[in-house]
């Protein structure tokens, strides 16, 4: 049995026990909150269990040239090559740039957690 | 960067103007591109009804000019010089302005187009060279053996779009290998869903693709046989067969290629000795090389080392004449013509069948024999009668009379004839090759309808595991409130946990989480089903990616923000909050949602945001809809159960539609 089956024997035997449709939108919210408590202390239970069994390596680096690239910038004088290094940016500018290009998503988790 | 320096094809002074020029372009072809596939899709017989067009052809959300969207990881260097050159002049914004789609998908489509693009063609050429390239077509079911048709469409002479090969003949040929396989077999692993079947019409774009083959690629799980002669004007032929292909040779992403098959429609000719001995050329063609994938599970052995197990073992098969091809061409080459006569006229040698049914295991399968493997599958009766006698053990059924019928309204769109021919009218049951759907309404004694509609569909993947997809189960409103629909999930739910029990394969649920508003994205990740596919990871990961662009924001909102920030300008917030336009425009749409739902900007909703960042970078699988649903679920100041929460709105306004599953 599974996380994902547990999770649904939890569910059924909660809305059967309240006498509830499946349609969990439909619960009264009281009941709908009761059932969230009993689902996230599952999903903490499993997550802590997996998280304790896949430790990974602190604080990974990432290799040099991934860190700076060159951008083409506009320029009164024509399109121009300009050196940029994802180091020096805000946690607000890696933000931005995070959404638009994934591969920087993982740095910015960690300075962000860094930032905590 | 080619792509970015190649803007000067357009021919203007400065970069802005040539991008300008690009984008105005690429904006008119993406509309023609949009008609095009309107034409492609209401062309039913482009196909045939079990197949539909391709998600790759949707990607950037309409038809892409290249044959395979654009991935944007892999064209990282282009990408950030574009996002740069774009977020300095706002270029994108027109872009994104003019389509009707986000940034991430205009910017997949754009860059689709700078590298496909051929400045020195018309609009119309350039869309008749897509059509010319084809459009890739999706079996329906999920275990249909041939996984992608690539049909290749026209204009014709009343400039309709039409498919420019002999498309039935295909299907045709499909449905013969299909069926063969499902009966030989229905659990191979053989049923290779990456078959690739790409079918030209065009000759000098197959010699060209054929051209880029090399027989020392080292390619071994992707084949392409080109049985058809290829003929120059001249009568010389052009392309010798068979070859082993490189994926880059095709233009499709590599995940693709399970197998592929390249057949060009143009010189199939008659008569010759390659086709053996049967008439039917497309089907002979085509399972012909089918058959070469079917072989190569067989190892690498094959078809080299004489004294080989089994090259003894085909030794007795290949003493009978198949075809003059089949019999001078090597091992190979008399297996897949002995396997195409099979399959298209039923005859075969009894070494064949043995050599078949002992090494290939495909064997002849019969009634009887499906009860030992699938006892509760693929019988239409019993599946049916389990069915009813689940439903049956309702509690909230008690003393009432079951009856499981058809939903009329189903099928208005079918002949009686047709309905007659594809169900099974006492039961509602309905079978194709590899799905049985078990569809109808649930009634009481005085034929009162209880639950309308309760679909569900099963079927046996090719790798032998059953998947249920739980298609419909709507309880008619006088019924709900009462436990129904959560007896008939429990007690399927049961069934199919003793279906596994008995068969011992893998059971899977399945869903599609989608409804008004997205209100189902979020409902079924609150009842607790994980992400089925790639696309369903994707789509999380797109999430996480919204909520880390969120964090910043919100956390300096929970530091210093009031009530007047939800009026404010965007100007106004880039001044308070020391942050670019861009990002206080996201601030604003925040603030929005939190004025209106009340939501508490604290440090408990940052940790949970938190929580799943550092989650979803280390172990992602973690992240699952529930994870991303029960997001500020107690950070809401009402009680009111429609409120959004923030988790609400990322399963109903980005993730929106998902495919869910559980593993029984």
């Amino acid at each position: 049995m599974s996380y994902f089956n547990d999770y649904q024997d939890l569910f059924l035997d909660f809305a059967k026990k309240n006498k509830l449709d499946d349609d969990i939108l439909e619960w009264p919210q009281d009941l709908q909150d009761e059932f969230f408590d009993l689902a996230q202390e599952l999903t903490k239970k499993v997550e802590s269990e997996v998280i304790a069994q896949s430790k990974k390596p602190a604080n990974e680096k990432y290799p040099e040239d991934f860190y700076t690239f060159t951008m083409i910038v506009d320029s009164p004088e024509g399109a121009k090559d300009v050196k940029v290094d994802v180091r020096e940016m805000s946690i607000e500018e890696l933000s931005d740039l995070c959404v638009q290009l994934p591969n920087y998503y993982s740095y910015y988790v960690d300075r962000l957690v860094e930032s905590l | 960067m080619p792509e970015i320096q190649s803007l000067a094809r357009y021919g203007q002074p400065t970069f802005e103007a040539n991008l300008n020029l690009a984008l105005l372009r690429a904006d008119r072809i993406y509309k023609e591109l949009e008609n095009v596939q309107g034409s492609v899709l209401s062309h039913s017989s482009a196909i045939g009804r079990d197949y539909q067009l391709g998600a790759n052809e949707y990607a950037a959300g309409g038809v892409t000019l290249g044959s395979s969207p654009v991935d944007l990881r892999s064209t990282m260097e282009l990408e950030r010089a574009l996002m740069y050159s774009v977020r300095d002049t706002d270029l994108l914004s027109k872009l994104t302005g003019t389509m009707s789609f986000d940034r991430t998908r205009a910017l997949r489509y754009f860059l689709d187009f700078l590298k496909h693009d051929d400045p020195n063609l018309t609009v119309n050429e350039v869309v008749d060279a897509k059509l010319a390239r084809g459009f890739a077509f999706k079996a329906r079911t999920l275990s249909n053996p041939i996984g992608t048709v690539i049909v290749p469409f026209k204009r014709d002479e009343n400039n309709r779009i039409v498919p420019s090969v002999k498309t039935a003949e295909y299907e045709s040929a499909l449905d013969k290998l299909k069926n063969f396989m499902l009966t030989k077999s229905p659990n191979s692993a053989l049923s290779a869903d990456n078959t690739v079947v790409r079918i030209y019409s065009d000759h000098s774009k197959f010699r060209r693709d054929a051209a880029q083959i090399s027989p020392d690629s080292g390619v071994t799980n992707t084949t392409m046989g080109i049985n058809i002669p290829v003929y120059g004007t001249g009568g010389s032929q052009i392309v010798e067969r068979p070859v082993e292909v490189r994926s880059s040779a095709i233009d499709l992403p590599p995940t693709d290629l399970g197998s592929m098959i390249l057949l060009s429609d143009a010189n199939i000719r008659k008569g010759t000795p390659d086709f053996g001995t049967v008439d039917d050329i497309v089907a002979e063609t085509l399972i012909h090389e089918y058959a070469h994938s079917v072989h190569r599970t067989l190892g690498l052995r094959w078809g080299t080392d004489p004294k080989s197990d089994l090259e003894k073992a085909y030794a007795p098969a290949a003493a009978v004449s198949v075809s003059d091809y089949g019999d001078n061409a090597g091992i190979k080459e008399h297996f897949a013509e002995t396997f195409a006569k099979f399959v298209i006229t039923g005859e075969a040698s009894d070494e064949f069948k043995q050599f078949l049914s002992d090494k290939v295991g495909l064997k002849d399968i019969d009634e009887t024999s499906y009860e030992d493997y699938a006892p509760a599958i693929f019988r239409n009766r019993e599946i049916a009668r389990r069915f009813e006698e689940a439903v049956a053990k309702i509690p909230a059924l008690n003393n009432r009379k079951f009856y499981l019928t058809h939903s009329g309204g189903r099928f208005n769109n079918s002949t009686p004839d047709q309905i007659a021919r594809e169900y099974d009218l006492e039961r509602g049951v309905r079978r194709t090759s590899d799905t049985i759907s078990i569809a109808g309404s649930i009634t009481d004694e005085n034929n009162n309808l209880v639950v309308n509609i309760l679909e569900r569909n099963f079927t046996l993947r090719p790798d032998g595991s059953i998947y249920i997809y739980h298609a419909h189960l709507v309880v008619n409103d006088r019924y709900q409130g009462q436990g129904i629909g959560t007896d008939i999930i429990e007690t399927s739910l049961e069934l199919y946990r003793k279906i596994k029990e008995e068969t011992g394969r893998k059971v899977q649920v399945g869903v599609y989480a989608h409804g008004p508003s997205g209100n189902g994205a979020y409902a079924w990740a609150l009842k607790g089903y994980n992400w089925q596919d790639q696309e369903d990871f994707d789509k999380r990961d797109q999430a996480v990616r919204q909520l880390s662009s969120y964090y910043p924001l919100l956390k300096k909102y929970a530091l210093a923000g009031s009530t007047s920030d939800f009026s404010a300008s965007i100007s106004e917030l880039a001044a308070k909050y020391g942050i670019s336009s861009l990002q206080a425009e996201k601030l604003q749409y925040l603030l929005q949602l939190i004025d209106q739902n009340g939501w508490q900007v604290n440090n408990e909703l940052l940790n949970q945001i938190a929580d799943i960042l550092v989650m979803h970078t280390n172990n992602p699988s973690l992240v699952t809809p529930f994870k991303l649903a029960s997001i500020g679920h107690r950070n809401k100041r009402t009680t009111d159960k429609t409120t959004s929460t923030l988790g609400r709105h990322i399963m109903q306004d980005i993730i929106r539609t998902w495919h869910g599953k559980i593993d029984i």
